[in-house]
């Protein structure tokens, strides 16, 4: 009995610890917004081009701001193409992106420009590379956050 | 007059359309929108308005730790706005709060999200409004220049576009001779940066390429041959840095050396090349797995050449290779003219 209900309290701190990890939404977070939606379509979308609009929003605020600061180095950070795909059609391709559950822990800001690469139809093999390296950017700051 | 008046409503929708056209962030405007379609009470309001800050947050945070990667000081110095103070329960009133004044509406809500965090952080009211009006400044400024740039960016997007490898010029009547305008916005592909980190010299490809295995397997002959009967040969494979791959195709050369007996108490050296060469990326996964097997070399002193096919059934680590030999007849050799071997290779 009293291991039962110590697996339980391991669990019970284990989980939120494990939400705790995570730094931005990810494919988890993208799926479950059907469901806070009440698996209401038109809830669903707007809740989705909302986040979508506050990414492309957070971007382009600190990219002129970092523009003032050092052009330079504001247009290498921010060199990827985001805009090359409307807001509708990014959700939709985000919808089939994190259709594939292996992608699930890519956070939400990449998978912008991973679908964006693929709506300029970027050689397949370069858009592997960078998931498998927005892959491992993730990993290691998760790694470094915890530590 | 009445086409004056069709004219002049035309014109205003125009002028509508390009208004909502030219709006860069989401401001006042847009976030009122949500409680006036959904209803001020509806709790899908909150959600949506959660969902953007969200957005906001997590592009912010995205682009802090890229740039805290490169430039850390320059990443700390322009991301040093506080903007987690609030949760987002309290932010959100706030942010209806401010918004509840019309004059705030062409204020981006990331800058709201700062004003209201700069409120609760202890920042003077003077300091504040200073604040808000420089951003009403720099907003309205874009957005008057925003008509002007959105044709130089326009220009850039169809350059770009035309620059790519299927040229639609001539179908859009810009002849052969049509020569390019310098792009002005030249959005680059976030991959060419890493395309430079991993530039690597050819002697370091060289040097990296190696890798070595062993094979073992059982003979065959074929049984048009008088000698109907089996042998094993092992093998140890070196495997060459020329390996050659597009995005379909791949190919392999390497070298095998090793013993061949046959059961006619015939035994001896074999020496091979290989040259193996698969497809890549095949929407059928075994033939990814399969790669046509071509060898030249020597077997107990005589020429040999093989063909066969190589089935990996862990990739790069264990193969299945099965080869049919045909080498040139000697009597003094015994050896068969014809052969199949069967064997098993490890790769390292």
């Amino acid at each position: 009995m009293n291991r039962i209900l110590i697996i339980i309290a391991v669990l019970i701190f284990y989980l939120p610890a494990q939400q705790m990890d995570r730094l931005f939404w990810n494919g988890s977070d993208w799926r479950r917004i059907e469901k806070t939606a009440n698996y209401d379509p038109e809830l669903t979308y707007m809740m989705k081009v909302g986040y979508v609009n506050g990414v492309l929003d957070g971007r382009l605020f600190y990219y002129l701001k970092a523009w003032t600061m050092e052009q330079a180095f504001a247009d290498s950070l921010y060199a990827e193409t985001v805009d090359y795909l409307s807001p509708r059609e990014l959700v939709k391709v985000l919808d089939n992106f994190y259709a594939d559950p292996i992608n699930g822990y890519i956070p939400l800001p990449s998978a912008i420009i991973i679908c964006n690469m693929f709506g300029e139809r970027i050689p397949m093999n370069k858009i592997d590379k960078y998931i498998r390296h927005s892959k491992e950017w993730i990993n290691r700051m998760i790694l470094e956050n915890n530590q | 007059m009445l086409s004056r008046k069709i004219i002049l409503v035309g014109y205003i929708f125009a002028i509508l359309f390009a208004q909502r056209e030219n709006r860069i962030f989401w401001d006042g405007s847009n976030w009122n929108r949500i409680s006036t379609k959904l209803g001020k009470e509806s709790h899908s309001v909150y959600q949506i308005k959660a969902s953007h800050l969200n957005g906001l947050l997590d592009g912010r945070l995205y682009y802090y730790l890229k740039a805290w990667e490169v430039e850390p000081l320059l990443a700390e110095g322009t991301y040093n706005d506080p903007l987690d103070l609030l949760r987002y329960k309290e932010l959100i009133g706030a942010l209806d709060n401010f918004y509840s004044d019309p004059k705030h509406n062409s204020i981006p809500v990331i800058s709201a999200v700062i004003v209201e965090n700069m409120r609760i952080g202890g920042i003077s009211e003077k300091a504040i409004y200073r604040y808000i009006e420089e951003t009403r400044f720099w907003v309205n400024n874009i957005r008057t220049s925003a008509d002007s740039m959105s044709v130089e960016i326009l220009a850039a997007k169809l350059d770009k576009h035309l620059s790519k490898p299927f040229d639609i010029s001539e179908r859009y009547g810009r002849g052969p001779d049509y020569k390019q305008k310098e792009v002005l916005i030249k959005p680059r592909s976030p991959i060419r940066r890493d395309e430079d980190i991993d530039k690597t010299s050819w002697y370091q490809k060289f040097t990296k390429g190696w890798a070595i295995g062993i094979s073992g397997g059982v003979n065959q002959w074929n049984s048009k041959d008088s000698l109907n009967s089996s042998g094993s040969s092992y093998n140890f494979i070196i495997k060459t840095p020329l390996h050659f791959r597009t995005d379909n195709l791949e190919s392999i050369i390497r070298f095998e050396t090793g013993v061949i007996n046959f059961s006619s108490n015939l035994n001896g050296q074999q020496n091979s090349m290989y040259v193996q060469v698969g497809l890549r990326e095949s929407n059928i996964p075994i033939i990814n797995r399969i790669k046509f097997d071509i060898g030249a070399g020597s077997v107990i002193g005589t020429r040999s050449f093989s063909n066969g096919f190589i089935i990996s059934l862990r990739k790069n680590k264990l193969n299945l290779i099965t080869r049919f030999y045909s080498a040139g007849t000697s009597n003094k050799s015994q050896l068969p003219s014809n052969w199949a071997l069967f064997s098993i290779g490890f790769n390292f």
